[in-house]
């Protein structure tokens, strides 16, 4: 025992349990560093409406983080991230569309619908197709979206875009960075959307900045978007949540119209105790003034202050769609827009397409309109296509286009719309199909700054008809089939069983008196019955086929006789 | 002639094709092992369990042997030595037992047998502290203390009844289902979910150093059970979560009391947060309570209304929750409220959480969960040093897994065979042909090694079996043609058969009539 002192090993002694542990570690690091911080950001638009930007970002911060020990990440999450050794992972599910035109500038763009996109590590690239399955499945589960469907056919490994934003961390020799990109147009975001993203906050939806969201609220808003962004950088990991919100401003507030009450639709702020900073900002036409938490709840709607139009701000407006006719063929036209007066802007346009949407690449022509005079283009540095395989790959184009101050840029070109089997469709076949986005890196040039400025855009997403069948054909075809052989089946048969026969014809009143005659000796008949109950039945029939006989016989005969 | 040749080809050619297109795919399978192994199993399964006499002058009587041949499924096979020099040295010049047995474990680690030594111990110090008995060590070493050296069978006896996890002769007859029940559900591996539940952090924030807990107190005791099962260790931190307690206060106590009725609901406010979206092991959920400050201090009551020593309990198959009351800051909450709260802060006070008083209920409730008794002192049972499982625990855990694997892979087996059997439209494919086939074969293998009492091949074995079998009874192909052609006869047919059959029916009448009419007149002619 006093050999075991000196070694300074630590004798515990437990009500339940006498353990005697051989721990020599005295000093060790701390058990994580996690920070919790929360922000507000609020603004009017140019359009009346009331932007409300959340963002809740931990951090662990030091080399040793322990991915099995949480305290402030969500546990969940975090199991699927490092179970797919994902390094870099954007998901976003939105509802609506940023209106660039009448909103101006926006903070952190999504697509509509459901998109992610993720750099992962993995050894090769069938691995990394395996393992991008299992990480959209797993977040399916957790987020309640349906990206289960985005596997190796629906989804493309960008060559140029998505560049990783952050320094994020390095990976050791036998293992590559893989990225792959997935965008679910279709996608809705619900209320069952809403609740698995606030249980990853440390404070839930009942403290903190989320304690001003309410659900009614959420989904009552013109434009809202969700986002998890999460960064393994080389010394610990990042995690961000984000909700972004377009609400409706009242058209004309009075003075004690309470802000958190009358857009938020909540009662008031309470504090998370978690959170190592709680800010909440709002945008004085000038710049953003920060404000006390505590004061969100006194705050009146006429506090935020309204901004005109000419704050919009517009670098670059992207707008895509489709032209053409009939069902065979379209033309997807995209028109990109520089607002800036003095600068040229490099953009890479990337666009993807279903199998079904096959592209004529050679017939892309790209043209600049500049003061109503429209220019060819020169060919950017970057050009590249991989075409897409029928129920296998999906088409990809990345090209990079410079465009000129206050010019817009139309790139065209020709799309085969292709036929699908019949159980390919969707339920509500005829509702038609998305498209998914066209995303646009822009980056202003002579800004001096580096990569990090880069802005990042989205088209709107497209309907387009495919040629649908008729669905119900096949019931149809089966009810006619059967119609047309009980209906050639009859005759038929009639014809092949049944022996024609010449009948006398009648007249009405004959009809009624052999009516009669019929009645009248089946009582007589019943009555025989009845009194020779011993006689064998067999003889009865040929007895009524006498009288029968015998009756014709007489009708014949008077009609002989006349 | 020709003509009707050429039909009847055409006939045979499209018969084939039909037969070929519309045939259930069966690959052939051993049918007579996958129903025959379970009562196989049942009626000659014994685990051998090898036992090595050491130091003894005697033997054990023939008839003795032969009734340990089957004692609840195992058999105990016996051997005879003389102790070796180096451990006549251990045994007769230590200071105490447990000295004696640290030396046994130091060269036990080094040889990896899995064979079980009864040391004859004929010390007059350690008979005079002990008594005469028998007493199981921490690893697979027993000392018999005794002043003769002769073995007595009546006190072998009890070594052999705990050797197999059984406490009295009684409940050797019964193989007690009811706890069987409340064991762990058989898998690969397990997941070990540590939560530290803080209702209230602005009154007081609870931590815990949990990587110092895990390292010093639950990785010794998995990486022992990785012979038993694989187990990962997470934990998480849940705030503002509260439990679905109602607690009442006892005035004449001071003491805020949940009654053991409520216990059932406590947990289901945290389901949500315990799942897991990677594993699909089982989960074993530790949760530690830190009682918010206004119900200070809670405690847990038994059936009959006084308090649980431990403020702990078990939920079977889950895991347990430990109620940690926390010391509030009593004083602070009356002095300095209006100054802290305009801060929105509350008092922000911080406790560290005792990691040995949490760790000695997971280890304890841990030991209940996986089927081990947790008894603080066990009659003849050395007591735990190093970590809270003994070697010949383990050994008995593996035992009782490696049974139920090669019972519950048998009886999934038959399952399909009978199966396959009734439902004749079931396809089987090369694939779960080929599981079947294996899970049979490591079946029989895994058999013999658990006869022979290898422990480590047989339990391996047999878990490879037990996941084939898995496999090959929820193959998705399985179900490939199972529902299908009802329906179509009936949508496809129906319509088609049920207007042409009327009229047929109909003339079928007719022509009866018509035949029966005939045969009349030939009577009357």
């Amino acid at each position: 025992m006093m050999l075991q002192r000196k070694m300074g090993k630590v004798v515990v002694c437990i009500f339940v349990l006498q353990l005697f542990h051989s721990c020599l570690m005295t000093v060790h690091a701390r058990d994580s560093n996690e920070v919790f911080k929360e922000s507000l950001w609020v603004r009017s638009l140019p359009s009346g409406h009331v932007y409300a930007n959340m963002e809740f970002v931990i951090t662990d911060l030091i080399s040793s983080h322990n991915p099995d020990h949480s305290r402030l990440f969500p546990r969940a999450l975090l199991e699927i991230l490092n179970a797919h050794n994902v390094h870099e992972l954007h998901y976003s599910l939105t509802q609506g569309y940023w209106r660039l035109q009448s909103w101006g500038e926006v903070d952190s763009s999504a697509p509509t619908g459901a998109q992610i996109s993720a750099w992962f590590a993995s050894s090769n690239e069938t691995e990394a197709d395996h393992n991008w399955k299992g990480l959209t499945s797993r977040l399916s589960g957790l987020t309640c979206a349906s990206l289960n469907f985005l596997d190796k056919a629906t989804s493309v490994e960008p060559m140029h875009a998505y560049r990783p934003h952050a320094n994020i961390r390095r990976v050791k020799a036998p293992e590559k960075l893989f990225v792959r990109v997935g965008h679910l147009p279709r996608e809705n975001y619900c209320t069952e959307n809403l609740t698995p993203w606030t249980k990853l906050l440390p404070c839930g939806i009942m403290r903190g900045i989320s304690s001003l969201l309410r659900s009614k609220q959420v989904f009552n808003t013109h434009y809202h978007s969700a986002a998890i962004e999460f960064y393994r950088l080389e010394k610990g990991v990042k995690l961000k949540l984000s909700l972004a919100l377009v609400l409706d401003r009242p058209r004309n507030p009075r003075p004690q119209d309470n802000f958190a009450r009358t857009v938020l639709g909540s009662l008031a702020l309470f504090p998370c105790h978690l959170a190592k900073e709680t800010n909440i900002r709002i945008w004085n036409v000038t710049g953003w003034s920060l404000i006390n938490p505590e004061d969100i709840n006194g705050l009146k709607v006429m506090d935020i202050p309204t901004v005109d139009g000419a704050s919009k701000n517009l670098i670059f407006t992207p707008m895509k769609y489709m032209g053409g006719y009939g069902q065979e063929y379209g033309e997807v036209i995209v028109e990109m827009t520089n607002h800036v007066k003095d600068k040229f802007l490099n953009v890479l346009y990337v666009e993807v397409l279903p199998w079904y949407i096959r592209p004529y690449l050679h017939t892309l022509r790209m043209e600049v309109t500049h003061d109503g005079h429209k220019l060819p283009v020169p060919a950017g540095d970057i050009f590249h296509y991989t075409p897409g395989q029928d129920r296998k790959l999906m088409h990809k184009l990345e090209l990079d286009v410079s465009i000129p101050p206050k010019s817009t840029v139309t790139a065209k070109f020709m799309v085969e719309k292709g036929h699908l089997k019949w159980d390919e469709y969707p339920p509500d076949a005829n509702h038609g199909f998305y498209l998914p986005a066209a995303r646009f890196e822009v980056n202003v040039t002579g800004d001096g700054s580096s990569k990090s400025n880069t802005h990042i855009y989205y088209s709107r997403i497209l309907l387009i008809n495919l040629s649908t069948p008729d669905f119900s054909m096949p019931y149809n075809v089966i009810c006619l089939t059967c119609t047309v052989v009980a209906l050639a089946f009859g005759p038929i048969h009639n014809i092949t069983t049944k022996r024609l026969q010449l009948n006398v014809v009648v007249s009405r009143k004959d009809a009624l008196k052999r009516f009669w005659a019929k009645l009248s000796r089946k009582k007589v008949e019943d009555a025989v019955q009845d009194e020779n109950v011993q006689e064998e039945t067999s003889s009865l029939p040929t007895a009524t086929e006498e009288v029968n006989n015998s009756e014709s016989e007489n009708i014949k005969e008077r009609l002989r006789g006349k | 002639m020709d003509c009707f040749q050429l039909r009847s080809g055409h006939a045979s050619f499209g018969d084939t094709v039909w037969w070929k297109t519309t045939t259930v795919q069966r690959v052939p399978l051993p049918y007579y092992d996958m129903l025959t192994l379970h009562d196989q199993f049942q009626n000659q399964l014994l685990i051998g369990i090898p036992v090595q006499f050491k130091g003894f002058s005697s033997q054990l009587e023939k008839q003795e042997v032969e009734s340990y041949q089957n004692i609840s499924g195992y058999s105990f096979q016996f051997s005879y030595s003389v102790m070796s020099a180096a451990e006549m040295e251990m045994v007769y010049k230590s200071t105490d037992l447990y000295h004696i047995d640290r030396q046994m474990c130091a060269v036990e680690s080094q040889n990896k047998d899995e064979l079980l030594k009864v040391y004859y111990v004929g010390r007059a110090d350690l008979l005079k502290e002990y008594g005469q008995q028998i007493i199981l060590g921490n690893c697979r070493s027993v000392y018999y203390i005794g002043n003769k050296s002769q073995i007595d069978p009546k006190r072998v006896d009890k070594l052999l009844l705990k050797l197999i996890g059984a406490t009295s002769e009684l409940q050797v007859q019964d193989t007690s289902n009811v706890k069987d029940s409340l064991q762990l559900p058989l898998s690969a591996g397990y997941d070990i979910l540590l939560s530290l539940l803080v209702p209230e952090p602005e009154t007081l924030e609870s931590t815990w150093e949990i990587q110092r807990g895990v390292k010093d107190y639950l990785d010794p005791m998995v990486k022992k059970l990785s012979r038993f099962a694989e187990f990962t260790v997470r934990s998480q931190v849940l705030y503002y979560v509260k439990l679905n307690v109602m607690p009442r206060l006892n005035s004449r106590t001071g003491i805020y009391e949940i009654p053991n009725e409520q216990l059932p609901l406590v947990i289901n406010p945290v389901e949500s947060k315990l799942s897991s979206f990677v594993s699909q092991n089982p989960a074993l959920n530790f949760l530690t309570y830190t009682a918010p400050c206004d119900k200070y201090p809670l405690q847990i009551l038994d059936e009959t209304g006084s308090g649980l020593a431990t403020n702990a309990f078990l939920v079977p198959q889950w895991g347990g929750i430990f109620i940690y009351n926390a010391p509030c800051p009593q004083q602070q909450k009356n002095a300095s409220l209006t100054s802290q709260e305009s801060e929105g802060r509350g008092w922000n006070a911080k406790h560290e959480v005792s990691m040995e008083q949490v760790m000695a209920v997971v280890l304890n409730q841990f030991r209940s969960l996986i089927g081990l008794s947790n008894k603080i002192k066990e009659d003849g049972v050395l007591d735990f040093r190093g970590s809270a499982l003994r070697d010949w625990e383990v050994d008995l855990l593996v035992r009782k897994r490696l049974r139920s694997l090669l019972f519950t892979s048998a009886n999934t087996l038959q399952s399909l065979g009978n199966l396959l059997d009734q439902i004749t439209n079931i396809v089987v494919t090369e694939k779960v042909g080929w599981e079947v086939e294996k899970s049979v074969q490591l079946l029989k293998e895994a058999f013999d090694f658990a006869t022979r009492g290898s422990l480590a091949e047989g339990q391996a074995y047999a878990l490879e079996a037990f996941k084939s079998s898995e496999i090959a009874f929820h193959h998705p192909t399985n179900l490939a043609q199972l529902y299908f052609p009802d329906d179509q006869k009936y949508a496809i047919y129906i319509p088609l058969f049920l207007p042409v059959g009327i009229p047929v029916l109909l003339s079928l009448r007719i022509i009866f009539a018509a035949l029966k009419k005939g045969s009349n007149k030939v009577k009357a002619d």
